[in-house]
């Protein structure tokens, strides 16, 4: 009775948030403004943190030189934290071979992402602060269509513009898994957008500075400080939007290893930076941020420990009962009666079948919308599935790790 | 213009939400209806072989040509069905979430129907002397483990052996019927399993256990 209980409003939630979701979809399409390029280009900051990035370094440069917005509007400031490969060298060879004006600076101690972008904000002479990752490649229109989002007179309490984040490297299975996320996660983050409750920010984010400076900029301690610095701008009561022109692409994880740890991380990055605003938490002040969306992801989180603690008691109940078949039955494992399809029908619990298909076919629809979104097509249809139907098992096993790292108290470290 | 409808459409959504919901359990409704149906169906079907066994019996009393072969065929068919309809019963009313006092009738009924088949064997082992192996097996339905593994190895012993009767009750169901038999076996803990009438196990008992009290 309690796990049917629980499915019920597993699925009632998931229902709700999927209408939710396309209902929001419908309205933000009927109501898209048309983006109107500006004739004065702002100055930009671009922020580049660089801790090892000898391979990709080189690329990430011509992918800023590259873009469709005047070159004297732009400074780059790279800031190489303590890297023990050769960053600099082919920072400094690009510079040679484009003559692009490039400002290195270096530390001699390794402070983290959230220190390299405080250096570059230190030094920042740019109107907007334009957090550009080492790994990631922005299409040539990205920050020409970012920029103006600040402008539009309803954005005046915009803090910051993300963009569509989609995966560079789709080379193993691993990588092709994580298609999927990025492109819902792209899909999801334009609808939090257009209902005003969008508080993360990513890998290429175009902050404003002054705005910045005066929130005193990144936490340097903090696992996650995009989803830190995203948070603090919403409790200071600046919006995040969602540029739905241009994208870019970024590297991920390529070992179940590496995607271990990245996940972790981030959750642990959750976890700690939903305790410290947890003020916001049912604070009308912040309206449908702090009424529903950060509920609702505390929600889910709980809905995690909830399910995975009810699946693992029914796997043991299903091992118990099999191998006790198995002793009784010894090999007569499969000698069952075969039901008539009629009993087979009725024998299945609709009212948990009927909400659950339900919110299947719902979800079918919004990956559906969501690639539709992004200008992707649906492939990768066996990690797709691996992703939508193992994964999650994975996913709430990061989630209890990175729940006891933080009970425990374990460092904070990259 | 997003803004302005957010409150509309979290209204919009739960509104929807709620009518799925809603027709959800009005099919869950319609299906528990159908499984009761389905039930019934079969507890009517096996009652009327139950009365086909007794007009038969009856007319070979009358005319004095008293086939028992074909009798204790026809009660061993019996219980099969009643073993199988047991289980499906027993399905059916874990996944039914409504028709709670039709369910609780239709396990009366059927209890009460085993009751009449058990007699029935002992009747016919009477007048044709025993051919087969009969098992009354008295269970418990509060999380009782061993009586479910008790059920496997009748189960597994119904499938490997066809000339066996099992009729399973369940203890403590409020029913004058089953209370007497509870009474005359003078059941006290479930699992328990009588075997060919008098040969009581109380607890769980494996299968090789059982098969001790079995003819040969």
């Amino acid at each position: 009775m309690i796990f049917n209980l629980y499915i019920w409003i597993l699925c009632f939630v998931s229902a709700f948030v999927s209408i939710l979701w396309l209902i929001l979809n419908y309205y933000s399409n009927k109501y898209k403004k048309e983006i109107s390029l500006l004739n004065n280009h702002p100055f930009v900051t671009v922020a580049v943190p660089a801790f090892n990035e000898q391979e990709v370094i080189a690329s990430t440069l011509r992918s800023i030189f590259n873009q469709d917005y005047p070159k004297d509007k732009l400074e780059v400031i790279v800031v190489n934290d303590n890297s023990s490969d050769d960053t600099i060298k082919e920072i400094n060879k690009f510079v040679k071979e484009t003559n692009f004006n490039v400002k290195l600076i270096n530390h001699n101690k390794n402070k983290g992402k959230g220190g390299a972008l405080n250096t570059a904000l230190k030094i920042a002479k740019g109107e907007f602060f334009w957090v550009y990752d080492a790994d990631s490649i922005s299409s040539k229109d990205l920050l020409k269509n970012m920029v103006p989002y600040f402008y539009y007179p309803e954005n005046k309490d915009v803090g910051a513009v993300v963009a569509i984040t989609l995966i560079k490297n789709t080379g193993n299975w691993i990588e092709k898994m994580q298609v999927l996320e990025y492109v819902m996660a792209a899909f999801t983050r334009k609808l939090m957008g257009s209902a005003d409750i969008l508080h993360i920010t990513n890998a290429l984010s175009l902050f404003r500075t002054k705005i910045l400076k005066e929130i005193k900029g990144f936490d340097e301690e903090n696992l996650t400080e995009d989803f830190e610095i995203a948070m603090r701008l919403r409790y200071n009561n600046y919006r995040i939007v969602m540029c739905e022109e241009g994208r870019f692409h970024t590297s991920v994880p390529k070992k179940i290893r590496s995607v271990w740890r990245q996940r972790v991380r981030w959750f642990r990055g959750f976890i700690y930076n939903n305790n410290k605003y947890k003020s916001m938490i049912l604070n009308k002040k912040f309206g449908l941020l702090g009424l529903f969306q950060i509920p609702l992801e505390i929600f889910i989180l709980l809905a995690v420990f909830f399910s995975i603690g009810l699946f693992f008691y029914h796997v043991y109940d299903l091992i118990y009962d099999f191998i006790y078949r198995l002793i009784i039955y010894r090999l007569g494992i499969l000698d069952f009666d075969i039901p008539t399809i009629q009993q087979f029908i009725l024998n299945l619990n609709w009212l948990i079948i009927f909400p659950t298909i339900v919110v299947l076919l719902l979800g079918l629809y919004l990956y559906h919308s969501a690639h539709k979104y992004v200008g992707e097509k649906w492939k990768f249809y066996i990690p797709s599935l691996l992703y939508l139907f193992v994964y999650p098992l994975f996913r709430s096993l990061q989630w209890i790790h990175a729940f006891a790292l933080e009970l425990i108290g374990a460092k904070r470290k990259w | 213009m997003v803004k302005v409808y957010r409150h509309i459409m979290l209204l919009t959504a739960l509104l929807i939400t709620i009518f799925i919901f809603a027709a959800g359990l009005y099919v869950g409704f319609l299906l528990d209806g159908y499984r009761v149906d389905n039930i019934d169906t079969s507890i009517r079907d096996v009652e009327l072989d139950s009365e086909s066994f007794l007009a038969e019996e009856q007319f070979f009393d009358a005319f004095g040509k008293y086939d028992c072969d074909l009798l204790n065929k026809r009660i061993l068919s019996i219980s099969d069905k009643i073993w199988k309809i047991g289980n499906v019963l027993t399905t059916y009313d874990l996944k039914g979430n409504t028709h709670d006092k039709i369910y609780e009738d239709l396990r009366r009924e059927f209890f009460i129907f085993k009751i009449r088949a058990y007699t029935l064997t002992k009747d016919l082992d009477d007048s044709c002397g025993k051919s087969y192996d009969v098992i009354l097996f008295f269970y418990d339905t509060k999380d009782n483990q061993d009586s479910i593994n008790q059920g496997y190895v009748l189960d597994d012993i119904v499938k490997k052996n066809k000339e066996i009767a099992v009729f399973s009750i369940d203890k403590d169901f409020n029913d004058s019927a089953v209370s007497t038999l509870v009474d005359y076996y003078n059941v006290t803990i479930a699992p328990t399993v009588v075997v060919n009438y008098d040969n009581k196990f109380d607890g769980y008992n494996s299968a090789a256990k059982l098969a001790e009290a079995f003819e040969d």
